[in-house]
This record gives structure tokens, sequence and C-alpha cells, in this order.
């Protein structure tokens, strides 16, 4: 087990410059709604803004706020530019169609993800891309190593103090590339564009259990992948 | 009291508040004397942090010369894909 309780866990904490107190800080391990806000915090069950729906977006919106993150979240569930771009055309067409329609940022954003995650599976499907299923074998023997067993090397920084760099991007970017695909889809969709949880579960047809399974497991591999960057050496 | 694996398997749920209440309890009780699970758990969410300050790509100039000339109606886009549910 990978408990190093009470005094050795009071040393541990104590012997680090912003540690402060013998015990653990509970501030420091209280739930991060936040940082976990896929949670209950889903939009789309929120009570409705008293303020007037803001007009849709126009053409040039679209192209310099929206299209970015359209392509963005294609290349990620298609893997490659080229499809990524065929995605994007595909769901510019759709919009321009329906751009006069909506009514308000949230119903805009909430198609614009669907639309871009039914033609990225329709491209994957039309490319014959199934890769999806690797994940049946080995995740969950992967995971069965990932939980602390020993004990866990501190982070090199706090990790309130780590920002997002170039290294730290790339790192990401590979570990996403790397990732089983069904764990991919979810894991983008959830901790890169922020889609509630219940709304991924609506779009890939999948119950709210499995979503935040994959989730789950696909951050554990992310942690793993960040791991060895930002561990402090010979701790 | 729960274990480490155990801990690890409901950071999630721990961390979007689904947790019972007994269960939520457990999980702070095991924190409050595990390091190895409180800097586990500080890593886990900065991972997702981290993943939610991705900068969005540019488009490809290409790309976004071929968006504009259908755009413009200059060209005929091809043909769509499946509709999506409003």
């Amino acid at each position: 087990m990978g408990c190093t309780r009470s005094e050795s866990a009071a040393t541990r904490f104590a012997s680090r410059p912003r540690d402060t107190g013998a015990t653990v800080d509970m501030d420091e391990i209280k739930p991060s709604l936040e940082s976990s806000s896929n949670g209950h915090s889903d939009p789309a069950t929120s009570p409705a803004p008293e303020t007037p729906t803001p007009p849709p977006p126009t053409p040039e919106e679209v192209f310099r706020e929206h299209l970015p993150r359209v392509y963005r979240l294609a290349r990620h569930l298609v893997g490659n530019d080229a499809d990524a771009e065929d995605v994007v055309q595909d769901v510019f067409v759709q919009l321009m169609r329906n751009l006069s329609s909506f009514r308000g940022e949230s119903a805009f954003t909430t198609w614009l993800h669907h639309v871009t995650v039914n033609a990225a599976l329709a491209l994957r499907r039309k490319r014959a891309v199934r890769e999806a299923h690797r994940i049946n074998e080995a995740p969950d023997e992967y995971l069965e190593s990932d939980s602390p067993s020993t004990p866990v090397r501190r982070w090199s920084e706090e990790p309130d103090k780590i920002a997002l760099n170039r290294e730290t991007q790339r790192l990401i970017e590979e570990a996403i590339a790397r990732m089983p695909q069904t764990y991919r889809d979810v894991y983008v969709l959830s901790d890169v564009e922020s889609v509630p949880n219940a709304e991924i579960a609506r779009m890939l047809g999948l119950s709210l259990a499995a979503v935040k399974s994959r989730l789950h497991r696909a951050r554990l591999l992310m942690r793993e992948a960040l791991a060895p960057h930002f561990e402090e050496v010979g701790t | 009291m729960i274990s480490c694996k155990q801990l690890v398997d409901l950071m999630l749920d721990f961390d979007d508040g689904s947790l019972s209440p007994p269960m939520h309890l457990d999980v702070e009780e095991h924190l409050m004397t595990c390091s190895s699970c409180v800097a586990y758990l500080q890593s886990y969410r900065l991972t997702v942090r981290l993943a939610r300050q991705l900068p969005a790509d540019p488009l490809p100039q290409s790309l976004e010369a071929r968006l504009q000339e259908i755009l413009a109606g200059r060209v005929p886009p091809q043909p769509p894909g499946p509709a999506a549910p409003m």
C-alpha cells in the first residue's frame, strides 16, 4: 500500500518550504469543482439566462473564434490533418446553412460540438478506421499498476504553479495521440473542449457511467505521460 | 479505511461531487493520512487543468482560403455530411 502515514507523511510535507503543517492541509484535497466542471455543471440543465439572447455569430466570428476549435477537435478525433480539414469543411457548410437560426452562445457551441463529432465519426467510419477496440485489451491491467502502490514522487513544482508551456503542450498532444481511440474521444471532448459529461454521453451514445470511466482512465494515462516530466529527481 | 487503489478509482467522482457523503468522508480521511495519495490527486488535477489550457490550432491557410471561397459562393461545397440534431 502506498500510504505514508502519520509522522512520515507529516515529515514529507513539513520538509518542503511551502508545506506549513504536520498534517495534510484539507484545502489541498477538497474537491476541486473548478477543475472538474464536467460533473454537475451541465449548462444544458442550468436555468435559462435572463439576459437577452445574443445574436448568432457573424461569419467573421465563426472564422476567428469557432473554426480553430472545430479544427482542433476534428484533428484529435480523426487523427490527421487532411481528414480534419475535410471535417472542418463539412461542419462549415452545415454551419453556414444554419447560422441565422441560432440564438445564444450555449446552443451554438453545443450544436457545433455535435456537428463536429458527427462529421468526424462519419469520416472515421468511411475510412474504416476502427482502432477503437484497441481499448478492450490491456488498459485495466495497465492502470492496475498506476495506483500509488509505492510512495508517489512529488512533482518538482507546486502543481498550482505549473502552467502550460510549449513543452508541456507537446507532451499533452503526444499523449492524446497515443491514447486508445475510445479514451481519446471522451478525453478530448471533456478535458480539452470542456463539454459536459452528460453531453458527451449523448454525442457518443454512451451511458454517463461509461463516459466517466473512460475519462478517468484517460486522465490516468495523461498523468502517467506527464509524470516523468514533472517528478522530482531522486525523491 | 479505503485503500490507495480504491482512492484512485474514486478521484473523478470525488472531484465532481458525485460520491455519497459516507464515501466522500472515507476519501477525505484517507487523504488526511496519506501523502502519496495527496500528491497523486494533485498531479491528477494538474493534468486536467493543463489540458484545458491547450490553445486552438490556427486553420491552415489553404483550408481557410477554401472556406472563404465557399462563403463567397465562388465554389460549391462538397456534399455535406450527416446532419446533426439541432
